[in-house]
């Protein structure tokens, strides 16, 4: 071996040892920064963790929105070859019962990404024992469950695709509701498998927070039944109703009619989704008149006994003719409130100034909106008295001229009964955080006090009477006293007044003298009937009656409703007999229910339709077939709803639908 | 020499027992994906280990004179065989490299490296002076060098067949061969290597890619690049073992050629140094074994394996860098694969095997005086 040879090569190869080391150096430590950032960027990736949205309870925190974690199922047709398409669908066909071929159509289908099943359950996931392959990949997908279906869903709202709440309590306090959302960090291998995830550096997603609505889920499903079996029966394009507690601005329960389901909201049309309560406004007309009456009594410019001169039923102003239904020559100021005569709130309306008539109405709140907690809210129009003309007042003191949404008369209205004060309504009570902490509680709001505790005893004690005695009389109730008011008011329609399509309204609270809950209740463009006490006025006693008998709070009323009653109905039946003074029933639909609506059970006339509410099945039957009408039941247990009402006139041929509810669920409704 | 024994054989352990570590954590992904466990071709390593140290042992105690004797019917039958693999061999990535023993799969040119530096060494010493011949001496060696290096550049394994070429030409240079000869055919040898090169698309494109590369500063492919960025992500310290990412399905074949950068992001650049380290400290031990032999067979032949071990390792580590074009080398006594670690074992046991007969006529030497 030559030596000097060997060493030559040992040299070179040194040279070699050198060249690696260097090399090495460059690459593990030179650029070992963008060398680990690379491996990095190929290692890990994050992953957002949507939070999972907050809880909608009612008061009594019954849930009424959740979240449920569900997860859809993807396939990647570029990633797929034949084999693993079999595979998947094989897989998914054994867990979701569906067959082979479906998945194969479906995956061969697509050209690239493809849901092969939407929204199912976490634990059918465990059923798929999913196998790794790439391109095939399980993502969360949350739902918004609503467990009552379409129960306050206009309250409630709705949350869209990309979980932003849009409507409802959704949208006003998303922010809240919609909590933070989270980070993963995760160590993956080259196919995108997790390895491991990084702790340190994940953020863990915060749910919600839980929004404790005002909203009674009992009081609530009254109103909904009710209003809806009054928008069937008479037949009305839609309707809104309101139960509120005057005292501190809660709304108790809130419903527009048509609704819809916020879990599908997408299946539904504006009319359906739109919150009429909040954005639509309307010409109040004769409920606006005990606000009117409560401004002459604050400024001393009437009281009730006075004589007003109402004309016989016509009166002009600048030739612009006002009429009333109930035509009377004269009436006490009382009595324009109770026969809501517009002839009456048109003079009356006179004595005050335009500028302290503006002042008082904008304190009720007209104009302006309420500053409820829902979105889309309107002011309505309050016409400012430089752009008065000179039939602007006359008008607008019997609810014309003027528009409001319902939430802004509920308020007033409150106001007008509660001694005066004008809170703000409101739908939540409190925000807690998921573990039930509170984080924000919703006090009432007193906004300012608009007319004195002695005026708003005043305006109650008349329409205890308007109900008792006037045009609500189809609002009595029989456990308690209630006030209120009746409202009809023409639409306009292409910008004229029409006359055949009108707004139904009964603005009405109870017990009378220390209010505990008022009720709003809008029909709008009835069919059948058209004024408010003949539409709205029973739907409002219906729902009343069934708060009573469930507020342990309200003590009975009911031998003390009796003693003032009988001399009251007996006069009205002589009356009635006599046909003494007719023009005090000008509408001839008012008069026969009135004096049948009190009507005992047990007995009943041929041809008159009996109070079948609250029997037994069998009972209504045999009742029905006494009394000769062809009859539909729907249900079984007992009766909650007729759709003729008892008292009126059977036509032949006429078919009385009646709903049956069992026991069990009425007794649901009492729970609170 | 019983130090340089000790030594070299503990270097040899060393090696192979990191090795194995290196192959456990390189190779469990994939083993998982591939064959639901993480063990499995840990435990096939595992076995070729035991087989690899086995064979040391045994061929330490093989006079190495034997293979001076048969050195040239050893070389004949290894050219058999290579004629059978380019027949019969399974094609395997577009090369027929491998031949099936039913219980080892078995890389001919791997033992024809081996078989032939056995021969060169015996032809050598047989010629003497004659080899600084060209017709007399040196021809005859160009001979077995060309139909080796031929047969398995049609395998096509053409960098297999550049390595033995280079391993053939460095033993001749030492063994005393006209320098101008060896420049010459050495010459001839690259310029038609290349061009022949050129005619096999898979070893084209990975030449032209590679010189791209040069020119671009980019990365002639994935499996370099994702090398790179497990030896770079290492650092100085590395990630410690057992955390290598690049290991989960990011490097190919992680486990096999390119385990070295496995072992520099695992043990970073102070692993690396030591192993490379480790490699040019058994080189030079081999050399001194081979200095010392007692005649030129046995001189050339340590010299011959000692340089088979370094090539391998450097090449694969160059390739491993970025600084060589891919070749399918593997890694000594550290890589996964069959042949590779029994026949890098048995050329530590004839090293072994030589150092024991020097001493052994050391002795005798003192008895005489």
């Amino acid at each position: 071996m030559n030596n000097k040879r060997a060493l030559a090569v040992l040299l070179l190869i040194i040279c070699f040892f050198v060249a690696l080391i260097v090399r090495l150096f460059n690459i593990q430590i030179k650029e070992h920064a963008n060398y680990k950032a690379a491996a990095e960027r190929q290692q890990n990736s994050s992953v957002k963790l949507k939070a999972e949205r907050g809880l909608i309870k009612d008061r009594n925190l019954e849930v009424l929105a959740y979240t449920q974690n569900d997860v859809s199922i993807y396939a990647d047709t570029r990633m797929l070859s034949a084999s693993e398409r079999g595979t998947i669908a094989s897989k998914m066909s054994k867990a979701f019962k569906k067959s082979k071929d479906h998945y194969l159509n479906l995956i061969n289908s697509a050209s690239g990404n493809i849901c092969l099943e939407e929204k199912v359950l976490m634990n059918k996931i465990e059923e798929l024992n999913k196998p790794y392959i790439d391109g095939f990949f399980i993502s969360e997908d949350f739902t918004r469950k609503y467990p009552y279906g379409s129960l306050a869903s206009h309250v409630l709202g709705f949350v869209s695709e990309e979980k932003e709440g849009v409507a409802g309590i959704a949208n006003y306090y998303n922010d809240e509701l919609k909590g933070i959302d989270g980070i993963k960090f995760i160590e993956n291998d080259v196919i995108g498998r997790t390895v491991s995830v990084n702790d340190r550096l994940t953020q863990r997603p915060q749910q919600g927070n839980t929004t404790i609505l005002t909203i009674d889920y009992n009081l609530q499903k009254i109103l909904e039944i009710e209003l809806k079996s009054g928008l069937k029966e008479y037949q009305g394009e839609w309707a809104v109703g309101i139960i509120m507690d005057p005292n501190d601005g809660e709304i108790l329960a809130l419903a527009n009619f048509p609704d819809y389901d916020p879990s599908n909201y997408n299946l539904f049309d504006n009319s359906s989704l739109r919150n009429r309560a909040v954005t639509d406004t309307y010409e109040p007309g004769s409920t606006i008149k005990p606000i009117i009456l409560s401004i002459l009594f604050e400024e001393k410019l009437a009281n009730e006994n006075e004589i007003i001169n109402t004309e016989n039923g016509v009166y002009s102003i600048n030739k612009v003719k006002i009429r009333d239904t109930h035509k009377f020559s004269s009436l006490s100021v009382s009595g324009v409130l109770k026969h809501s005569s517009n002839i009456g709130m048109a003079k009356l309306s006179s004595r005050v100034q335009p500028d302290v008539f503006f002042k008082y109405l904008r304190n009720y709140g007209f104009g302006n909106i309420s500053a409820i907690d829902l979105p889309g809210e309107a002011a309505g129009l309050l016409k400012k008295p430089t752009h008065y003309s000179v039939v602007s007042q006359p008008f607008m003191s019997f609810g014309y001229e003027i528009s409001v949404t319902p939430i802004q008369l509920i308020t007033a209205f409150s106001a007008l009964i509660n001694g005066g004060y004008l809170y703000k309504p409101h739908l939540v009570k409190s925000i807690t955080d998921p573990t039930g902490n509170v984080i924000r509680e919703f006090k009432p709001e007193r906004i300012r006090k608009v007319v004195s505790e002695k005026t708003s005893d005043r305006i109650k004690k008349l329409m205890l009477k308007a109900v008792e005695e006037g045009t609500g009389r189809n609002a009595r109730l029989t456990n308690v006293f209630a006030g209120g008011k009746t409202g009809t008011s023409q639409k306009l329609v292409n910008g004229s007044y029409s006359s055949e399509n009108y707004n139904s309204s009964f603005i009405g609270y109870f017990p009378a003298e220390k209010p505990e809950y008022i009720i709003l209740v809008l029909i709008s463009s009835p069919k059948i009937g058209k004024y408010g006490g003949y539409v709205a006025a029973p739907v409002f006693k219906n729902i009343a009656q069934q708060i009573v008998e469930s507020d342990i709070l309200i003590a009975p009323d009911e031998n003390k409703i009796k003693q003032m009653r009988r001399p009251i109905d007996a006069v009205l039946v002589d009356i009635k007999k006599e046909s003494a003074n007719p023009s005090v029933f000008a509408t001839s639909n008012l008069s026969p229910e009135s004096n049948n609506n009190q009507k005992n059970n047990s007995s009943f006339t041929p041809g008159i339709m009996p109070n079948l509410i609250n029997d037994s099945m069998r009972d209504a039957v045999s009742k029905l077939n006494n009394a000769g009408i062809e009859y539909k039941i729907i249900g079984s247990g007992r009766v909650v709803s007729q759709s003729i009402q008892s008292g009126s006139k059977i036509n032949k041929g006429l078919v009385c639908l009646i709903k049956c509810e069992s026991v069990k669920n009425i007794s649901n409704l009492r729970i609170n | 020499m019983k130090n340089l024994v000790r030594i070299i054989l503990t270097l040899v352990i060393i090696l192979t027992v990191f090795g194995a570590v290196m192959v456990f954590t390189a190779s469990s992904t994939y083993s998982a994906e591939k064959f639901n466990s993480i063990y499995y071709l840990f435990k096939s390593h595992l076995w070729k280990v035991i087989g690899a140290l086995t064979a040391l042992v045994i061929v330490s105690m093989i006079p190495y004179e034997v293979y001076k004797k048969h050195s040239k019917y050893m070389l004949l039958g290894t050219i058999l065989i290579l004629v059978l693999t380019f027949f019969f061999a399974q094609k395997f990535k577009g090369a027929s490299r491998w031949i099936d023993l039913g219980l080892i799969r078995f890389q001919p040119s791997e033992l024809a490296k081996l078989v032939l530096i056995i021969h060169l060494a015996a032809f050598i010493e047989r010629k003497g002076e004659l080899i600084q011949d060209y017709k007399k001496g040196f021809r005859l060696a160009l001979v077995w060098i060309i139909i080796v290096c031929g047969l398995i550049f049609i395998q096509p394994n053409a960098s297999t067949s550049m390595i033995i070429a280079l391993i053939a030409f460095s033993i001749l240079f030492v063994g005393g061969a006209r320098i101008k000869h060896i420049f010459f055919t050495a010459g001839t040898a690259v310029v038609t290597g290349l061009g022949a090169l050129m005619l096999f698309p898979h070893s084209r494109s990975r030449i032209l890619s590679f010189f791209e590369s040069l020119n671009s500063g980019g990365e002639s492919n994935i499996q370099v690049m994702q090398a790179k960025i497990g030896l770079g992500s290492g650092g100085f310290f590395g990630v410690g073992i057992g955390h290598s990412r690049q290991s989960d399905l990011f490097l190919p074949e992680s486990y096999g050629d390119f385990i070295f950068s496995i072992l520099g992001e695992e043990t970073g650049f102070i692993g690396t140094f030591i192993v490379l380290f480790i490699y040019l400290a058994l080189f030079f031990i081999g050399l001194i074994i081979a200095k010392k032999a007692p005649d030129t067979f046995g001189q050339l032949l340590g010299f011959g394996f000692s340089f088979n071990i370094i090539i391998n390792a450097f090449i694969n580590a160059g390739v491993v860098t970025g600084l060589l074009p891919t070749t399918g080398i593997t890694l000594p006594f550290i890589s996964f694969g069959g042949t590779s670690i029994i026949l890098f074992s048995m050329s530590i046991g004839v090293l072994v095997n030589i150092a024991k007969q020097t001493l052994h006529k050391q002795e005798l030497t003192l008895y005489q005086v």
